[in-house]
């Protein structure tokens, strides 16, 4: 097999409007997968810090009417006199020459060396319109992509649900989260071990934009918490916010903006131990919110404590250093997973809400408001029966849905939706 | 707090309380509370300060003695000095103000009116009586 060159499908076009009969070699990136034989080009630095080792690059588009190959064998030559100068500190390039033949581009890649060239096979990264096409009949590709999502938290949940959606077509997000990604985080969230250290929206942002350079990420390093109006804003430019932060006031925050601004929130948790988790969708006006559960005592089994700082806020402070730390006890990213997983099919029915998309049977299926997630017999679960081959009573590994109403007395969304 | 939220609070307190309840510093997010006087069956009043977070309801408020000031235990120790503390239900105090543990954090939800807030730190005050006299920590009394 010959080297595998990528390239930008767009951005070759975007150079080709620039072609002049002055003007027709042009110098871009290129990076390396070493040893395998793999590499990717770009007429520009990428949005996100690509992958791979940086090695020189060129593209040509040679002027109409001239032959293939005694300007293929011209550009080579240049191309090797620049290799190992000033201006281009490799010892090889990439060069990918287009010429344009009964109206339409003719592509063809190789590396060059100074010693040697070796053919490769040059592919497309194709434009915007076909990249997701895939999906195209399931969901309603076009109409997810003008839709924007707010997440609150890019932690473990967070970070899953974001890439997600985005995987699904979804084109617009807002991040919310003033956390850093560290060590302790590796094990659960997307986040990799090049990115210790940056802020989780950042990290998020560019695995979505890995997955679809299209899609349009804004980021926002701050405390919720302390920046109620943007938060707010946030919310009314949104059609649907997720809440997946570990404290509670930040849950409640977003609870009452979402209902404020009439947006649908999404909220989601687990339980200690990953015994289980919850999740809720709070419709303003159509169903119950954060607090209405909360006041009835649906979501007061202990959540997940999964760092000494939650620990910290959770319980009171004269709670003693060994108690705090023993609180600690999370799940593992598998645990987490199914619960994110019912998260993006929520979103993803209520992002399709009045398209004639495919999740129509699953919206049939999805009329509760509340969910819990029976993970583990442990805990409040510890009695319940073993699954074996039981199909027909309550086991493990299963979502419930629960009927739940309004608390017609609720000064949260009471007072929201009549005023 | 938003204005619909300040009326409901304000109703309540009203009802309850009568005049032995006031809104301080409305506008500033700094010092915004409530203060309100509560007296135990002792006939013991004490005056109490609710610090009213800027996102309230949807985080918990703090709960300070005013009056009287600098309260002691039965051996006679500041329990401004003994805070936090798990045995007298005590958070971090403020000064020779200390801070009374009304809701766990995990526990606070928004329906949760200033007045229920006001009633669990009642229940504190007789707890802390019965301590005086019984030298018995605070905890013994609110266990449930
Ligand atoms: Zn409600």
């Amino acid at each position: 097999m010959h080297p595998l060159v990528y390239a930008d499908e767009s951005q070759v076009q975007a150079l080709f409007r620039q072609v002049s009969p002055r003007r027709w070699r042009f110098k871009g990136v290129a990076y390396e997968w070493r040893g395998e034989g793999v590499f990717h080009v770009f007429a520009r630095t990428p949005a996100v810090a690509p992958s791979g080792y940086p090695l020189g690059c060129f593209f040509a588009f040679p002027p109409e009417g001239s032959q293939p190959e005694p300007t293929e064998a011209r550009v080579v030559q240049e191309v090797r006199a620049e290799l190992g100068s000033a201006g281009m500190p490799f010892r090889q390039a990439v060069l990918s020459v287009f010429h344009w033949r009964n109206g339409s581009l003719a592509p063809h890649a190789c590396l060059c060396a100074p010693d040697r060239k070796v053919a490769c096979d040059l592919r497309y990264v194709p434009a915007h319109s076909e990249l997701y096409s895939r999906s195209r009949g399931l969901l309603e590709v076009e109409a997810l992509e003008r839709k924007r999502v707010v997440i609150v938290g890019l932690g473990s949940f967070g970070s899953q649900i974001a890439i997600e959606l985005a995987k699904a077509g979804v084109g617009r997000f807002d991040l919310l989260d003033f956390d850093r990604l560290e060590l302790a985080n590796l094990a659960r969230h997307t986040g990799r071990i090049q990115d210790l250290g940056r802020f989780k929206t950042r990290v998020v942002r560019d695995a979505i934009l890995s997955k679809n350079p299209f899609c349009e990420v804004r980021t926002f390093e701050v405390d919720i918490n302390r920046r109620l109006p943007l938060l707010r804003q946030r919310c009314a430019g949104a059609d649907l916010v997720i809440s997946v932060t570990d404290d509670n006031a930040s849950r409640f925050n977003v609870n009452h903006f979402a209902l404020q601004t009439g947006r649908t929130a999404l909220f989601g948790r687990a339980i200690t131990r990953a015994a289980g988790g919850d999740v809720l969708r709070a419709r303003p006006g159509a169903g119950p919110c954060l607090s209405c559960l909360f006041g009835q005592g649906l979501l007061q089994t202990p959540a997940e404590v999964s760092t000494i700082e939650q620990a910290r806020r959770d319980l009171p402070a004269y709670t003693a250093p060994d108690q705090l730390q023993a609180t600690v006890q999370v799940g593992l990213s598998s645990d987490i997973l199914p619960i994110t997983n019912m998260m993006v099919k929520l979103a993803l029915v209520a992002l399709s809400e009045g398209t004639a998309a495919g999740m129509q049977s699953v919206a049939e299926d999805l009329v509760a408001d509340f969910y819990l997630w029976v993970n583990r017999r442990d805990l409040i679960y510890r009695a319940w029966p073993r699954m074996e081959y039981f199909y027909n009573r309550n086991s493990i590994l299963r979502w419930y849905g629960i009927r739940t109403q309004r608390d017609p007395a609720c000064l949260v969304c009471g007072q929201l939706i009549s005023g | 707090m938003d204005s619909t939220r300040y009326r409901i609070e304000k109703t309540i307190l009203e009802q309850n309380f009568s005049r032995r309840s006031a809104f301080v510093d409305r506008y500033n997010p700094e010092t915004f509370s409530l203060r309100v006087g509560l007296k135990c069956s002792s006939g013991q009043a004490y005056q109490l300060r609710i610090r009213i977070p800027p996102d309230y309801p949807n985080s918990i408020p703090r709960a300070y003695v005013m009056t009287p000031a600098d309260l002691r235990d039965r051996a006679g120790q500041s329990l401004a000095q003994r805070s936090p503390s798990h045995d007298m239900h005590l958070l971090s105090p403020d000064g020779n103000q200390i801070q009374l543990c009304h809701y766990k954090p995990a526990n606070w939800h928004p329906n949760v009116t200033l007045y229920k807030v006001a009633l669990k730190c009642l229940v504190w005050l007789e707890a802390y009586e019965n301590h005086m006299l019984t030298g018995k920590p605070i905890d013994h009394f609110l266990h449930s």
